[in-house]
């Protein structure tokens, strides 16, 4: 009969559907995130945020802060990490170790989704330039920061200086706060940090403008992607990006509470990030990558 | 296998249809849409892929055409300088800039921005990138020393109005990748510069620059794109790749069309097509199996007409409408129906009249099964006595011995009626018949309870008794049997005095066959016969003994008949008138081994119940004939010859006509043979014989009546025959001396015999007294010891020889 036809159909279109939703189940998500500022202060920070998606998705939420940049790589590759917040160059430098899924991306109010790389110095210590930095201390963040670490890197290479013997001491402070601590009390006179932590230190009082010189500034560089693993259960995925295209409507005041400038979040478009691919591509990838990936 | 409906092959043919169609469709539709889709993109890749070659084309001419313009235009003083490199900048795309440096370490450039001390123009990428050949050469992109952004220079030395630099322009590559943006090849597709050495200068989104496109086996391929089109991967992603060059300075325009999209595409397209296709198939596919349903329907329709035939309704009909195939068949149905009404009328009809048929066959089969029973009645009966037959009894005899199991005797008894013959020749068969249903009826009433009656011929019966629980027990019946013939039987108020002749055979004691059985009962009933009359024998050694004896002596006889054992004696008849020996007897002997034990009496007994004795009297007679004929031939007065014969031997039709044919074979004289015939031989069928005996007279043969007395004769019947001499029996001659009445006996019987004119013979002479009382008597011939015993041929030639001499002498 033609009804049997019809069930062969029905069948036939239901298993290509079960094959296709196969992906791996989750009952909890992991966040993880490169080290901005100290561990403590960004889990409080964080914790609307937290609960917002817990709600939301219906099942626990972890907020873990990674201790480096590259360790936020290694747990994705672990799979301890479900969903990172990376940096724009650390994000280039998993992707090269495993398949990725960009889901969205900070939007700020002034600047959109870029921000700046600031090479800065204390204003009573008369570094102005570039070249005043010669034979002095310097700070990066960490070896995968773009702002903290990778802008400032192709600055030097395009001048033509060689870090090792331009200054008398490189040290990584391993966040950007941190950059900022080391520089205040003088253990560097000038140190790379992002626009959006300097800005954000300088709304919440923590600094005064009139104590920081900002020496250099760089082009425009995308904000600090969140990130799943591919492989990551797709429901999860899409949930939880829904939930945070949303979050600027459904919690405004815990989000700016949480970061003044930031307006909302937006999804990524993977070509956003093809200037900070091309610099490291410049610059010699493999080498960055690597540099950046075995440095623990 | 199941017969399947018009339904079911009905949707297989759909189905299968409906699927082929479908795959073909598809795959068509597939072919022709990939390959439109296909010339889509690669006409778009084409025009782009020209569009942009001959943008960058006239970009880069217009770059060298003003670099040269500068290195002619720019000389030594400062505002100069810089007042040209503004006017030039404007004619180059925004967001470049126009450098000068000098050997000296000066520079000058277009844009506003301020360069820091630590600018050196001498060590710059573009200053020293220049080839001396005064072309413009262009760098790989590098990172600008201010911001640091991806930027490319074309720099040209200059070499006149006294200055000794380089003049380059800078291009951001983001700008130029902005510009290669605005073309695109679908939606994934690439459009992108390359140098000379296959760094990606500008892309789509400023997508992997500065990221070499070859790779390390496919120089070839990429060689190859600029000929034709050609699959290639980039970044794990795979194209089809087309190149352009762009003359002046090595770099290429690369469009590159994205595979996967193009796949997907395809995919989107076919999808919808597809689906209506599959659609359509279903909704037709419904339709046709709807429509075929219908047709089908006036068929069913006639199926269940048929059904309804089929259990013998044929008042049925169908509704001729429709189409054209469905109305032939409908009317062809009617037609059947209403043949078939008719054929089944004419069948009830016919049923009808073998039903009466039936009854008339049953009716002469219960007849016929009738006569059928009578038949096996009166095969099994005998119809006279309604006793057994002959069959009936041996076949229960077999079965009664097969089923046998107990310890039980049974007794066989053959029962003979004695001259059952002379009854019915002297009183008539009805008053036979009589008899022996009388007898019958007795045998039945007899006391033994399990007994089985038969008649199994004339006058002969068999009975089995069963269960017996001793051997006496028969012998108890056997003697019940002969006390029954005791009473003389009455048959239309003549008194019948019949005896019967009885042997019993015991089973299993004498033996365990049906044959055997009756054969021995046989046996012994013979062996009672010859005890008398109403006597009984049980078998036992001695009738075995007989019966071996008689097979015995039978082959013996038939041995001596064959080798010619037999040989005669004489004993010679002394003439007292003559005073010598006139008469010889022939007399039966054998020399035969096989026969020494037995006397001649038993072997002649014995030959007349095999019959053997007729072949024994041809011998007898025949060699009779030749002896005498040989004893004559030396006699003046020939000698007579006498012969026994047997009774069996004058009962037989030609035996007149033998006697004639020995006669004339031998050629004796008949005067010279006598015949010797007993009396009792002669009273059975006496008036048969007495025409032979006279035929035989008539040959000149002479007849002795022997054992003359002792027989049932009666002096009339004496009278009537034609013979010469009278024997008397031993017996009377045995006796004659012992008293007055057995001599006065003898002297009677010889003076009888002299009335009627017969002449005697004394047989059995032993003593003189006998002799010379025989003599005085007047018996004419005396035979015996006293004259002679029986003697072979030699000794009673020389004994006739010596007679002939002794009578000579006297």
């Amino acid at each position: 009969m033609v009804f049997r036809k019809f069930i062969l159909l029905v069948l036939l279109v239901g298993a290509f559907s079960i094959l296709s939703g196969c992906k791996e189940e989750a009952d909890s998500l992991t966040i993880g995130f490169i080290p901005l500022k100290e561990k403590e202060v960004m889990l409080e920070e964080y914790k609307p945020i937290q609960n917002y998606l817990e709600e939301n998705l219906d099942f626990p939420v972890n907020i873990e802060i990674m201790d480096n940049y590259a360790n936020l790589v290694k747990g994705m590759e672990n799979e301890s990490i479900d969903i990172g917040y990376f940096g724009a160059f650390s994000y280039i430098a998993a992707e090269s170790q495993m398949p990725l899924t960009p889901l969205i991306v900070e939007e700020r109010k002034v600047t959109g989704i870029y921000y700046q790389s600031f090479i800065i110095s204390r204003s009573d210590s008369n570094l102005k330039t570039i070249d005043d930095l010669k034979g002095k201390k310097f700070a990066f963040v960490d070896s995968g920061s773009t702002s903290g670490f990778v802008l400032p890197y192709a600055l030097f290479k395009s001048r033509s200086i060689e870090m090792d013997n331009y200054f008398s001491g490189i040290h990584y402070s391993g966040s950007h706060v941190g950059v900022l601590e080391d520089l205040k009390n003088s253990i560097v006179d000038a140190g790379a940090i992002s626009s959006i932590q300097y800005e954000q230190l300088l709304e919440d009082g923590e600094i005064r403008e009139e104590d920081y010189t900002i020496i250099w500034e760089s082009p425009e560089i995308p904000g600090s992607p969140y990130v799943a693993r591919s492989e990551l259960d797709q429901k999860l995925q899409e949930n939880f990006v829904e939930a945070m295209l949303t979050i600027h409507q459904e919690i405004p005041d815990e989000l700016s509470q949480y970061d003044r400038s930031l307006e909302k979040f937006v999804k990524i478009e993977n070509k956003d990030y093809n200037s900070i691919r091309n610099i490291s591509t410049i610059l010699g990838k493999e080498y960055m990558v690597n540099y950046f990936l075995q440095d623990k | 296998m199941r017969q399947r409906g018009i339904r079911f092959w009905a949707l297989m043919s759909i189905i299968t249809i409906s699927f082929i169609t479908t795959v073909l469709f598809v795959f068509l539709s597939y072919t022709s849409i990939s390959k439109s889709l296909k010339n889509q993109y690669i006409h778009e890749s084409e025009s782009v892929l020209q569009q942009s070659t001959n943008y960058f084309s006239y970009q880069f001419l217009n770059v060298e055409n003003i670099l040269e313009k500068l290195s002619e235009e720019l000389t030594v003083e400062s505002d100069n300088i810089f007042g040209t490199l503004q006017f030039y900048e404007q004619l180059i795309p925004s967001s470049s800039t126009i450098f000068m440096g000098l050997e000296n370490g000066k520079y000058y450039y277009s844009s506003k921005q301020l360069y820091p001390k630590s600018y050196k123009v001498v060590e710059q990428e573009w200053y020293k990138n220049i080839n001396k050949s005064e072309g413009v050469t262009w760098t790989k992109p590098y990172m600008d020393y201010l911001t640091p952004e991806i930027i490319i220079s074309a720099s040209m030395p200059i070499t006149h109005n006294g200055l000794h630099g380089v003049v380059a322009i800078h291009f951001k590559i983001d700008k130029i990748s902005e510009m290669i943006s605005e073309s695109r090849i679908g939606e994934d597709g690439l459009v992108m510069l390359l140098d000379g050495n296959g760094t990606i200068l500008a892309n789509r989104d400023n997508y992997l620059i500065g990221e070499s496109i070859i790779h390390p086996q496919q120089e070839k391929l990429l060689e190859q794109s600029f000929d034709q089109l050609v699959p290639y991967s980039i970044d794990n992603k795979e194209y089809l790749i087309q190149t352009k060059a762009i003359s002046q300075n090595g770099m290429s325009i690369l469009t590159a069309i994205s595979e996967e999209e193009l796949r997907n595409e395809l995919v989107k397209s076919l999808l919808p097509i597809v689906l209506t296709g599959i659609l359509s198939l279903l909704i037709f596919g419904t339709m046709a199996y709807v429509g075929l349903l219908k047709v089908i329907k006036p068929l069913k329709k006639l199926i269940d007409l048929m059904s309804s035939v089929e259990l013998g309704n044929y008042n049925v009909y169908a509704k001729e409408k429709d189409y054209l195939e469905v109305h032939q068949l409908t009317k062809g149905f009617n037609s059947m129906i209403h043949g078939l009404k008719k054929r089944d009328q004419e069948l009830n009809h016919t049923y009808n009249e073998i039903k009466k048929t039936e009854k008339q066959l049953r009716v002469k089969y219960e007849e016929l099964k009738e006569s059928e029973e009578k038949i096996q009645h009166l095969a099994a009966y005998d119809s006279l006595t309604g006793l057994l037959n002959r069959r009936s009894i041996m076949q229960l005899l077999n079965q009664t011995i097969e089923n046998n199991n107990g310890e039980l005797y049974k007794a066989i008894i053959f029962l003979d009626l004695d001259n059952f013959k002379t009854v019915n020749d002297s009183l008539g068969h009805s008053t036979g018949d009589h008899l022996i249903v009388e007898v019958a009826q007795r045998l039945n009433n007899l006391t033994a309870k399990r007994k089985d009656v038969a008649r199994i011929s004339g006058d002969e019966f068999i009975l089995i008794c069963h269960d017996l629980h001793s051997e006496s027990e028969s012998e108890q019946i056997a003697q019940e049997i002969t006390a029954l013939f005791e009473e003389p039987i009455i048959i239309d108020s003549k008194q019948l005095n019949v005896t019967a002749s009885v042997g019993v055979a015991i089973y299993p004691s004498h033996a365990t066959t049906t044959e055997e059985l009756l054969k021995i009962a046989d046996m012994a009933m013979y062996q009672a016969k010859h005890f008398g009359k109403n006597c009984y024998k049980v078998f036992d050694e001695t009738v075995k003994r007989e019966v071996d004896e008689k097979v015995e002596i039978e082959l013996g006889i038939g041995e001596c008949l064959r080798n010619n054992k037999f040989e005669l004696f004489f004993q010679p008849l002394f003439n007292v008138q003559q005073g010598r020996v006139t008469n010889v007897e022939a007399l039966l002997r054998t020399k035969s081994s096989a026969l020494s034990k037995f006397n001649i009496f038993q072997i002649i007994q014995t030959a007349e119940i095999t019959g053997q004795i007729l072949e024994i009297d041809q011998w007898v007679i025949r060699e009779a004939c030749r002896s005498i004929q040989r004893i004559n031939e030396h006699m003046e007065d020939p000698l007579h010859i006498s012969v026994n014969i047997s009774a069996l031997h004058i009962m037989q039709q030609d035996f007149v006509k033998n006697i004639k044919t020995i006669l004339e074979e031998t050629g004796v004289e008949p005067g010279w043979i006598d015949l010797e015939i007993t009396e009792t031989s002669l009273m059975e069928s006496f008036d048969l014989n007495i025409a032979k005996l006279f035929e035989l007279k008539e040959l000149g043969i002479s007849l002795h009546l022997d054992d003359f007395g002792t027989g049932y004769s009666s002096l009339n019947y004496l009278n009537r025959l034609p013979i010469d001499h009278v024997k008397i029996d031993k017996s009377f001659v045995d006796k004659m001396l012992q008293s007055e009445k057995d001599s006065k006996m003898v002297e009677t019987i010889i003076a009888l015999s002299h009335n009627i004119g017969l002449q005697v013979v004394a047989e059995g002479v032993e003593h003189e007294d006998q002799f010379e009382l025989l003599a005085s008597y007047q018996c004419e011939l005396i035979q015996g010891y006293y004259i002679s015993k029986p003697v072979n041929y030699e000794t009673i030639i020389r004994f006739i020889q010596n007679q002939n001499i002794n009578h000579m002498s006297i």
